[in-house]
């Protein structure tokens, strides 16, 4: 009995083998190209897309290169197979950092963009997505510098970003809830190529090896790229989406100012920019200053069918780099700029608002409060026109804890020798 | 008055062993019959040995019979021959009247038997005893004379520890017993013996302590050792596949052990334990997963240590068991579980290897198994050379030449260093049998190929049972109890001895 | 069973086993299923279809303490007769025998869908019959040690969920309730109902339980603990994605784990599927002893090892067959209805009809 029982399990085990010698899905890592980033321009003419992928160079172990490949198609889709005609290798995208939409591609419904990336079960949802100043491919060739892998050097930017409250940016996964729930756009941060941050630079380009290097691929028109590389990226600010088309852009202070309203913005350093005062600013005007705390509460009331939004902030903040002459020590000065910095959040955060709403987005989830407080009156349909007509009122209070002494600059500003 | 002689020999000697040979008996023939019976039995072997002589120096005739080397002569030149020999009562009859002043006045030696069945006497024989010969006396008696062939105590070699006893068993049954009963003072320790095997008669001895040990577990273990019957029983590792624990599982179904503390220890805990004559290893039975991770000397150091070490012991297994599977399998199919800073280097690593990872892997398992294999049977200095060659000129060269890559041999490392930190070599023998289990797994299906065969391997643990105790407790059956003792090594508290885990069935 | 069991199976095993059972079905795809019907009340749906499944399983277990040393391939020909108790067994056995395959395929086409694509899903079904018969040739006291270890094994994976949890929006799950019509509450309630099947496998572990007289608190424990899990996996998934995103999301619990990133490893729901084949191996492996039980209860004379090898078999046969994925689950919520439906009122039933028999002063060996 015990036998027959051996028997029939060795039985079973032999047939489980012979089932299991095909190792259908093994793909070793070497037969693979990963993607660490995808840029996303459209263009004109047909096929109007072109897909940028960002593929690093593993043959050297210890090259930090990466090679750029442009493809024209219509879709992601098709780019990745027009790629896989011509390469011995699959693309995977595994290891993604980045998703990268042109400034031009970006006026276009991206749904169907996202929808394609999704249908590769391997990719990473926790991969950014940015928005390109001017051009996808443009800010994928890039050269960064210590010779850094361009795709991973963005991601660890961003990163940065995300840790700074500096426009943070959405993952994928965050990017697609927001798409396509009503009543919560996207705000996604906006990547520019630069020269270089560092002020001797000269402004002569050169060319560098590997890291911009740019193929064309059949099945694309040619598009030349950028002869030189740029040598940087900083952040430019955010685009504003409406679902899956950017209806617009903020400055980064702006996107600064909506962190606030979101009360996201706990450890940012704000840049506030005053208007002239002898009492506190005769001569520089510009302040940086670190929000240590903050609550932001919303509340809703609709009158005649128009919803007011009113938000009351609270934050406590510490200033970096005061520059005025006043003894900040005096309660009275220290009282007075506490009224002075917010009634310049409040002032700033309420154009932000204005701006993003006038071009009916909705990045912080008003329409969602419409929709608990007011549900007869939700109508997820027509939010975007809706939200214009929304009337806002910022309230602020603003505690100054510590004074503390000059920190490093973000930027270079020439200052005048004393 | 047979009643009484047996009575009265039972003082002298220990109760007969539970002949499970059955052997047919051969009755005795007399003085002249029984010694043509043993000469005819042992042959011409030199070391078979008869010293005659009379009874008082004109007597009846007396033959000692003994086999050289197992039965020491100057021992019986003075605890038989010499009192005999100087026997003057010559009116006494050797009949009923002379036994008893033999037995009690005469020979002076602690073990002294009367044999009815000359079979017995041929066992006893080249068990080292000496038998007595009587003319006119049909029944033989046989007088303890061990030559003590045999080695001293010395230390433990398989088993080192850093602090607490040193002492390890040595092949005689009888010493190793007497090593257990220095550590076990009680009376409740009790011993039954066994004889096995046809052409090897090995003595067996059951061992465990009454009122601790569960009853059923004792019984099954008896019944077990009364039904094997073999040739021979060279060695007590003999006796776990004999008793019937799982000849076809790679999992070890019992403990062996050369430790007298580790006996001792595993008896107060209410196992039960096994001696077999030969063997300097003792069996100690039931044992579970959890007991491969324990060594001695984890009992004579501090609780919080001990409790990192196996910890690390239990981190080492799976390292070294899943380890080159997992290697294969991510670098196969799932590569996105890999942090992504660690991928595009081990795509690096993995350019221009001419094998595909799986192949890769049991290639360099292979060899590493066969180094291994090859250093343990080499006298030392050339087991370290080899150790040297294989390790890193090998290695070396085989990073050099491109066949592997260098993350490869990393986790083919740490497999093995994982693996020298088991406890003992059965289990680094487990180890290296679900190594390629899993890395077949994992070859053909990743992850949920490796998941699989864990899967096969636990309810193969689960279903197994030794002496009625689960193997895998006290993970499954949870008991916290005796959680105390798995990982976690809880500190002495006052408690008195004699409390048990009773886990029988559970 | 010609002789009482060894009590061998503790209270946590008790546990454990049921819980087990009820882990592998749906929990995949339950949130989906549920909030497409019920909205953003889902949570609260499931956690209401919990609460009355813990109670229908103190029902169950009350059953079985009927019948402290039988199993219910014997006592439904003491309750029914003979011929019609061997009628409900074969429809209880068809039963089994179609939840041990869905669950088989169920998990082979998850694993097909997000992981390993080309490999036919047959393999992984065989792989899963193959591991369900070696659980049940275990019998009883190993099956319920290896759900032990399966238990431990699973369960931590769960707590992973805590952190898309905390970067969840509550504004998802609001209103809590009124988003949606009853009717369409009640519908999301019998979606979950797959999501409970197998609880009655206790039946099968009972009489080897140790400790009866607490069994019902275990019981009902284990079930407790599985809505708990489910509940917070809903909530979980409604917060994490929305409802619009989660209408369209096939597998939300694989999906809210794959954005986790730790330092070892960083795709939770690829670690989460190879993990989870232990636990989907405890709710085959029920089945097919529940399938072997009652068709060796049909006749006395049928081995047990043979009956489960012979089923086994077929099974093997059977899920030779790829059923896609989508049909899979389609046939699941119809398969959940009818199998609670058969199960609460068979056991009503039974309750009636012991009762009936012990105030009759029906005798039973136990007794």
């Amino acid at each position: 009995m015990r036998l027959l029982l051996k028997y029939l399990i060795l039985v079973s085990l032999i047939v489980n083998s012979v089932f299991l010698t095909g190792c259908w899905d093994a793909l070793p890592v070497e037969n693979r190209i990963f993607c660490i980033a995808i840029g996303v321009d459209w263009l004109p003419e047909e096929p109007h897309y072109e897909i940028t992928f960002l593929n690093p160079l593993v043959e050297e172990t210890r090259s930090e290169q990466s090679r750029a490949r442009t493809i024209r198609a219509h879709s992601i889709s098709e780019a990745i197979a027009i790629f896989q005609h011509t390469s011995s290798h699959y693309m995977s995208f595994g290891i993604l950092s980045v998703l990268v939409i042109g400034e031009e591609a970006s006026k276009q419904k991206q749904s169907f963009t996202i929808d394609d990336l999704f249908s590769f079960p391997d990719l990473r949802p926790n991969a950014y997505i940015i928005v390109a100043k001017g051009n996808a491919k443009a800010l994928l060739s890039v050269m960064p510098p210590e010779n850094q892998r361009m795709g991973l050097y963005l991601r660890d930017l961003l990163d940065r970003a995300n840790n700074q409250r500096d426009s943070p940016p959405p993952t994928l996964h965050e990017y697609v809830i927001r798409m396509m729930t009503p009543g919560m756009d996207a705000l996604t941060t906006m990547v520019g190529p630069i020269g270089s941050l560092d002020p001797r630079a000269t402004g002569q380009k050169t060319g560098g090896d590997g890291g911009g290097e740019v193929d064309q691929s059949e099945g694309g028109g040619s598009q030349g790229g950028q002869s030189t590389p740029e040598k940087d990226v900083e952040i430019m600010g955010a685009a504003v989406w409406q679902g899956d088309i950017v209806v617009g852009q903020l400055t980064l202070p702006e996107t600064q100012y909506l962190s606030l309203a979101q009360g996201t913005a706990k450890g940012m350093l704000l840049q506030m920019l005053f208007a002239p005062d002898e009492r506190l600013f005769p001569q520089a005007n510009r302040m940086v200053t670190l929000i240590e705390q903050e609550t932001a509460s919303w509340d809703l009331t609709v009158m005649e069918g128009v919803p007011h939004y009113r938000l009351t902030l609270k934050v406590r903040s510490s200033p970096q780099n005061y520059e005025g002459t006043s003894d900040l020590s005096k309660s009275e000065n220290s009282e007075l700029l506490e009224q002075i910095m917010a009634l310049n959040i409040a002032q700033n955060i309420l154009a932000s608002l204005q701006k993003i709403t006038a071009m009916g987005s909705d990045p912080l989830c008003l329409g969602q409060q419409l929709r608990l407080k007011y549900p007869d009156l939700w109508d997820p349909q027509n939010w975007g026109e809706n939200i214009k007509n929304s009337q806002f009122k910022v309230e602020c209070e603003v505690t100054i804890r510590n004074i503390g002494l000059q920190i490093l600059r973000i930027e270079p500003v020439n200052k005048k020798p004393n | 008055m047979d009643n009484l002689w047996d009575k009265i020999i039972g003082l002298f000697g220990e109760a007969d062993p539970a002949n499970n040979n059955q052997q047919p008996e051969i009755r005795m023939r007399g003085y002249k019959g029984n010694l043509a019976f043993l000469r005819e039995t042992f042959g011409n072997a030199h070391d078979f040995c008869v010293r005659e002589f009379r009874l008082g120096g004109d007597g009846h005739k007396v033959s000692v019979v003994y086999i050289n080397h197992l039965a020491d002569p100057s021992r019986i030149a003075e605890e038989v021959i010499m009192p005999m020999a100087s026997f003057i009562n010559m009116a006494e009859s050797p009949q009923a009247k002379s036994r008893p002043p033999l037995a009690k006045q005469l020979l002076s030696s602690s073990d002294l038997k009367e044999i009815t069945d000359l079979k017995q006497a041929e066992t006893l024989l080249l068990d080292g005893w000496a038998l007595i010969l009587i003319e006119g006396l049909n029944p033989v008696l046989a007088v303890v004379a061990h030559a003590s062939p045999g080695r001293a105590v010395s230390t433990a070699e398989t088993e080192t520890t850093i602090f607490g006893p040193k002492q390890a068993f040595v092949e005689t049954s009888a010493i190793n017993l007497a090593l257990l009963r220095q550590k076990i003072k009680t009376s409740k320790l009790k011993v039954e013996a066994f004889t096995m095997g046809t052409k090897t008669t090995t003595k067996v001895l059951l061992i465990y302590i009454d009122e601790i040990a569960p009853d059923n577990m004792v019984d099954e273990a008896r019944e077990r050792l009364s039904q094997v019957e073999v040739d021979e029983l060279m060695d007590s590792s003999y006796l776990e596949s004999l008793m019937g624990f799982g000849s076809l599982s790679p999992f070890p179904q019992a403990l062996y052990t050369e430790r007298p503390d580790r006996v001792a220890g595993n008896l107060l805990e209410g196992r039960v334990a096994i001696l077999v004559d030969g063997s300097p290893e003792a069996l100690v039975l039931p044992v579970g997963f959890a007991d491969l991770f324990q060594v001695a000397g984890d009992y004579y150091g501090r609780s919080l240590s001990v409790t990192l070490v196996r910890a690390l012991r239990v981190l080492a297994f799976f390292l070294a068991t899943t380890l080159p599977a997992l290697y294969a399998a991510l670098v196969s199919f799932n590569y996105e579980i890999l942090p992504t800073d660690l991928t595009i280097p081990v795509a690096s690593f993995r350019t221009g290897i001419p094998f595909p990872p799986a192949i890769e892997v049991f290639l360099m398992l292979l060899i590493v198994d066969i180094l291994q294999e090859g250093a343990t049977r080499l006298p030392t200095k050339v087991g370290q050379t080899v150790g040297v060659v294989g390790g890193f000129v090998l290695g070396q060269a085989i990073i050099q030449a491109g066949l592997v890559s260098p993350l490869l041999l990393i986790a083919i490392a740490i497999s093995l260093i994982g693996s020298f930190a088991m406890p003992n070599y059965r289990v680094i023998g487990l180890v290296r049998i679900l190594r390629y289990a899993l890395l077949l797994g994992g070859s053909v299906l990743s992850g949920v190929g490796i998941m699989a065969v864990w899967v096969a391997i636990i309810i193969h643990m689960a279903s197994i049972e030794v002496l009625g105790v689960p193997y895998l407790r006290p993970l499954a059956p949870l008991r916290m109890a005796s959680m105390g003792d798995f990982i976690y090594r809880r500190p002495y508290i006052n408690k008195p001895t004699g409390s048990k885990d009773n886990e029988q069935g559970t | 069973m010609n002789k009482a069991p060894k009590p061998s199976v503790t209270s946590f095993q008790y546990l454990t086993v049921i819980s087990g059972v009820l882990f592998a079905n749906g929990i995949m795809s339950l949130p989906r299923v549920v909030a497409s019907d019920a909205g953003r009340s889902a949570w609260l749906v499931v956690l209401a279809v919990g609460l009355v499944m813990s109670g229908i399983t103190l029902l169950a277990d009350k059953l079985a303490s009927e019948f402290p040393s039988q199993d219910a391939a014997e006592w439904p020909k003491l309750l029914l007769g003979p011929i019609l108790g061997r009628v409900w067994m074969s429809v209880y056995g068809l039963r089994a025998i179609a939840l041990c395959l869905l669950t088989a395929q169920l998990y082979a086409g998850n694993l097909s869908l997000r992981l390993l694509h080309e490999t036919p899903t047959y393999v992984f079904a065989i792989i899963i019959l193959t591991l369900s018969l070696m659980a049940v040739l275990a019998r009883i006291p190993g099956f319920t040690r290896y759900s032990e270890a399966a238990f431990f094994l699973s369960m931590p994976l769960i707590l992973f969920v805590v952190i898309p949890f905390t970067k969840g929006n509550s504004v998802h799950l609001l209103p809590l309730i009124g988003d949606k019509p009853a009717e369409d509450l009640f519908k999301g309630a019998l979606a979950a109902s797959y999501s409970y099947s197998g609880f009655d496998f206790l039946w099968f572990v009972y009489p080897y339980l140790q400790h009866k007289a607490s069994s019902k608190l275990w019981a009902s424990g284990a079930v407790l603990l599985a809505t708990g899990v489910y509940t917070f996996v809903t909530a979980t998934a409604v917060m994490f994605f929305g409802i619009e995103k989660l209408n369209i999301i096939f597998l939300p619990t694989l999906s809210i784990l794959s954005g986790i990133e730790v330092v070892f490893f960083e795709r939770i729901d690829s670690l989460m599927m190879f993990v989870w084949l232990s636990t989907i191996v405890t709710t085959a492996a029920s089945q097919l002893y529940t399938a072997t039980r009652l068709t060796q209860g049909m006749s006395s004379r049928l081995s047990f090892a043979k009956t489960a090898a012979l089923l086994s078999g077929l099974l093997l046969i059977m899920a030779i067959n790829d059923i896609p994925i989508r049909q899979a689950v389609a046939f699941s919520d119809m398969f959940g209805v009818f199998d609670l439906s058969f199960i609460i009122s068979s056991l009503l039933l039974f309750l009636f009809l012991a009762s009936l028999r012990k105030g009759k002063g029906g005798t039973s060996p136990e007794k």
